[in-house]
């Protein structure tokens, strides 16, 4: 299997070869070409419009790609479905928060920790006689420090609380690679911090690829960026690279006055 | 295993074996047109029950589901009067061509969700009532099939009386029950919840939700094929009446007049419909007119049924 | 050769019929997105107040259009007193429209009775038109000609006027239509009462050809449904096939196969839906 120390570094996590995607006339995607080391920490980055949540959703396999490959550890996945994805290590969180609205914290932990097994399957035994879901859900409720609100009903969660739950959900299916789509949208300065830590101090063999729109998150989680722009690959470097290159200042810059007309 | 998570099944399964046993020992003492209301009220209860897994759980607006009611219905018919088939026998073969359509069925419907979802399986139950309204060979067209005889049940005879078929039926839905019961306290009754809630998250966390929902159907099938076999040992006749889109509707408005996605609501929904039917005709004519002002109540006025006007009122 | 233009004649004849049926539900569809189970209420209440003011003013064409409007006008309230209460709940529109549907079919038995009638049109309808050895009835004529017309009127105003790319746009996307600035509760009124009246001249149409009796809005529904499903849910174009190929099939299924003839429902619909789920015109 991959995942090896040894060819760890030589396959990518995750290849996407000239991925693109057409809604109707409209290229959402265009030929984007982007390559993951195992365990790397990369940010996507990039104006509204440039095409990042539709990459994740081409990676994941919400959506199939019109054009183009993409490649979790060296196998070729552009026609597998989402949820084989999901078993093979491919986990992610939404930008805007999907959750089961009408179930307790501790129903929402427990699907996702039966999403890989066959239990999910059991229709003559009552789901509380499975022991390992729940422990699995009740240790992650505790990471993510919500175990005093196992018992309550999502929707009546703040949305601090809910974007952490959005993680843990993701975090309960052993994602190898973890997509994550603006983990801190709508989280006052104070949970975005704690959210960041949480991030950071994920399991360094997870590689992590993140949309983000504060430049403060990204530059404290990942070694790289790529810049997308009208969704099209704009540019590729480190943080501080791509802090400084002019022309991605610019695309942020025009797109602003654009907007602000 | 979690004590606290059993604490609200108990108080249910308490409730419900009360109820079992009222409707159990109260049967004897009343007049014998009581007694068939209540056994077409557990039968219609089973159906309705079936439905409220798709509807109310799964979120699957099925307006279809009196298409596997009548091919159980049609099936019990056929083999009872046509190959003297045993009450076991007809039963057995009635879930399962129930759920063989279902599964059928799934697979052209199930790719569409939503409100499109709802015109395809209305359309799938318009053309199953135009099947059975017109391949007379089979089904007997407009006149049906008659002259059903009450089934021959091993333990109590022939359960030809009043007494003993509801009996035989009241047993059967405390099966039904038991198992509706352990469905929603499943795992996979839970996966059902999950994909009402969000069909998108679901496939993130590695869920095949059409497969889930194909199975649904298919169990709701085959729950929904048994109510219809014991229909037609209760009716004595099948005919296209089984099928028709009044009859189809009545399922959906039995689960939403209960309460969706509560099973119990749907039991209580079929009841009571039931009941208002026979009363009403007593006293008019009319009947159709106050069926039709109930769909408009519940439509404006009770979405959640009435426990859930009960839980917002609490 | 006698035997395949009649036939041909007599589906196409049929398809009109399904048409006017289908056509006015798809778009109620596509603009609204309701599962509108009171369309066969509207034939049927079409039929009736056809045959009623046929009765009072002796003329056909008054009638048809005094029926159809009427109908319309009934559509219009509806839509504005009862389906915008619950608009957004697919569940709770679709359980209006047949609490609806319920009490137009016990209100039409409460005022015309059980029994059928025959909606007599103008005198000329009985005769028939020679032509090259064939002959063709007129009213069919009169039929195929109404729904071509209508399509056609139809298909010119969504597809060419400003008020039907407002309907077009309706069908794609109502959000946007939204925010575009289009008045989308006046648009959802004017489409319904425009599928209603649709199904009141069907209604008016198809009782001069065969009739109108209690229990008919219940059975022309599968027809509407199917059309509307084979078609591609909401797109007028897809009707007018999809009605095409459904009354085709089913005179030559009657008169081929009678065995196969039951399915000629069923079959083209679940042949679609298995290999094109949206339909013959539909979009993803």
């Amino acid at each position: 299997m991959t995942g090896h120390a040894g060819d760890g570094g030589a396959t990518p996590a995750v290849q996407c070869e000239g991925v693109t995607r057409w809604f109707g006339g409209l290229e959402a995607v265009s030929q984007v070409s982007l390559s993951l080391a195992a365990g790397e920490r990369r940010a996507i980055i990039g104006p509204n419009g440039a095409g990042k949540t539709t990459l994740f959703r081409l990676i994941s396999g919400e959506m199939p790609v019109t054009a183009g490959r993409v490649r979790l550890f060296g196998r070729d996945i552009t026609t597998t479905p989402c949820h084989r994805r999901t078993q093979l290590g491919l986990g992610r969180t939404f930008q805007i928060t999907n959750l089961f609205p009408t179930l307790s914290v501790l129903d929402n932990l427990v699907l996702a920790a039966l999403g890989l097994g066959r239990t999910k399957f059991s229709m003559l035994r009552p789901l509380w006689t499975y022991p390992e879901p729940r422990a699995r859900a009740l240790e992650t409720l505790d990471t993510v420090g919500l175990a005093d609100k196992r018992d309550a009903i999502v929707r009546t969660l703040s949305h601090g609380e809910q974007r952490q739950i959005e993680m843990a959900l993701a975090l309960l299916t052993c994602p190898r690679v973890l997509l994550l789509d603006e983990p801190t949208a709508g989280l006052s300065p104070a949970e975005s911090a704690l959210m960041t830590r949480a991030i950071q101090q994920l399991d360094r063999s997870i590689t992590i690829l993140l949309i983000e729109h504060d430049m403060d998150v990204v530059f404290d989680i990942v070694s790289r960026i790529t810049v997308l722009h009208l969704g099209r690959f704009f540019a590729e470097g480190s943080p501080a690279e791509v802090r400084q290159d002019p022309r991605v200042q610019e695309i942020y810059f025009g797109a602003g006055e654009v907007t602000a007309c | 295993m979690d004590v606290a998570a059993t604490r609200a099944p108990m108080r249910l399964v308490t409730g419900l074996a009360v109820a079992l046993v009222i409707l159990a020992g109260l049967a004897p003492v009343l007049p014998s047109y009581v007694v068939i209301l209540m056994t077409e009220g557990l039968i219609y209860a089973i159906a309705a029950a079936s439905l409220d897994l798709l509807l109310g759980f799964a979120g699957l607006a099925s307006l279809g589901h009196s298409a596997f009611f009548a091919v159980g219905a049609y099936t019990t018919a056929i083999l009872v009067t046509r190959h003297q088939a045993s009450f076991g026998a007809a039963l057995a073969a009635s879930i399962v061509l129930a759920a063989v359509a279902s599964a059928a069925i799934a697979i052209l419907v199930l790719r569409a969700t939503g409100i499109y979802f709802m015109m395809i399986t209305l359309a799938v139950s318009l053309c199953a009532w135009g099947l059975a309204y017109r391949w007379v060979s089979l089904t007997g067209g407009d006149t049906g099939i008659v002259g059903i005889p009450r089934p021959r049940v091993p333990w109590v005879g022939l359960a030809s009386g009043t007494l003993s078929f509801y009996y035989t039926v009241l047993a059967l839905f405390v099966v039904c029950l038991a198992l509706y019961l352990l469905l929603i306290w499943s795992p996979f009754g839970k996966t059902l919840v999950g994909i009402r809630d969000s069909e998108s998250r679901m496939r993130v966390l590695g869920y095949n939700v059409f497969l889930h929902k194909a199975v649904a159907l298919v169990v709701a099938g085959a729950f929904a094929g048994l109510a219809g076999s014991l229909y037609a040992y209760y009716n004595g006749f099948v005919g296209p009446s089984a099928v028709d889109l009044a009859h189809s509707m009545q399922f959906v408005l039995m689960v939403i007049v209960g309460g969706p996605g509560t099973l119990v609501g749907p039991l209580i929904g079929a009841f009571a419909i039931t009941f208002l039917e026979k009363m009403v005709s007593v006293f008019t004519e009319r009947w159709v007119m106050v069926l039709a002002a109930a769909y408009v109540v519940t439509a404006l006025w009770a979405p959640r049924g009435m426990l859930g006007l009960l839980r917002a009122a609490r | 050769m006698e035997f395949w233009v009649n036939q041909t004649f007599n589906g196409v004849s049929y398809a009109a019929l399904l048409f006017l049926l289908g056509g006015g539900l798809t778009l109620i569809f596509g603009v609204m997105k309701i599962v509108n189970i009171a369309h066969g209420s509207f034939y049927l209440v079409g039929g009736y107040l056809g045959v009623a003011l046929v009765a009072a003013t002796g003329n056909f064409y008054l009638a048809l259009l005094g029926a159809a409007l009427a109908v319309a006008a009934g559509g219009v309230i509806l839509e504005r007193v009862f389906l915008r209460a619950v608009e957004g709940d697919d569940l709770r529109q679709m359980l209006l429209t047949m609490g609806i549907a319920l009490f137009f079919q016990d209100a039409c038995l409460l005022v015309w009775g059980g029994d059928p009638f025959n909606l007599r049109g103008p005198a000329y309808f009985a005769q028939s038109v020679k032509l090259g050895g064939f002959t063709f009835p007129i009213l069919r004529l009169f039929m195929i000609a109404a729904a071509g017309v209508l399509f056609v009127v139809l298909w010119w105003f969504q597809e060419k006027t400003r008020a039907g790319a407002m309907v077009r746009a309706a069908i794609d996307n109502a959000e946007m239509t939204e925010a575009l600035g289009i008045n989308v509760p006046i648009l959802k009124m004017a489409v319904f009462g425009l599928g209603a009246f649709l199904a009141g001249v069907a209604g008016v149409v198809g009782s001069a050809f065969m009739g109108i009796y209690p229990g008919l809005d219940f059975e022309i529904l599968p027809y509407a449904f199917v059309v509307v499903i084979v078609g591609g849910m909401g797109s007028l174009s897809g009707a007018f096939v999809a009605a095409l190929v459904l009354g085709l099939l089913d005179n030559f299924g009657k008169a081929l196969f009678p065995e196969i003839s039951y399915f000629t429902l069923f079959a083209p619909m679940a042949i679609v839906l298995a290999f094109r789920p949206t339909g013959l015109f539909g979009r993803a």
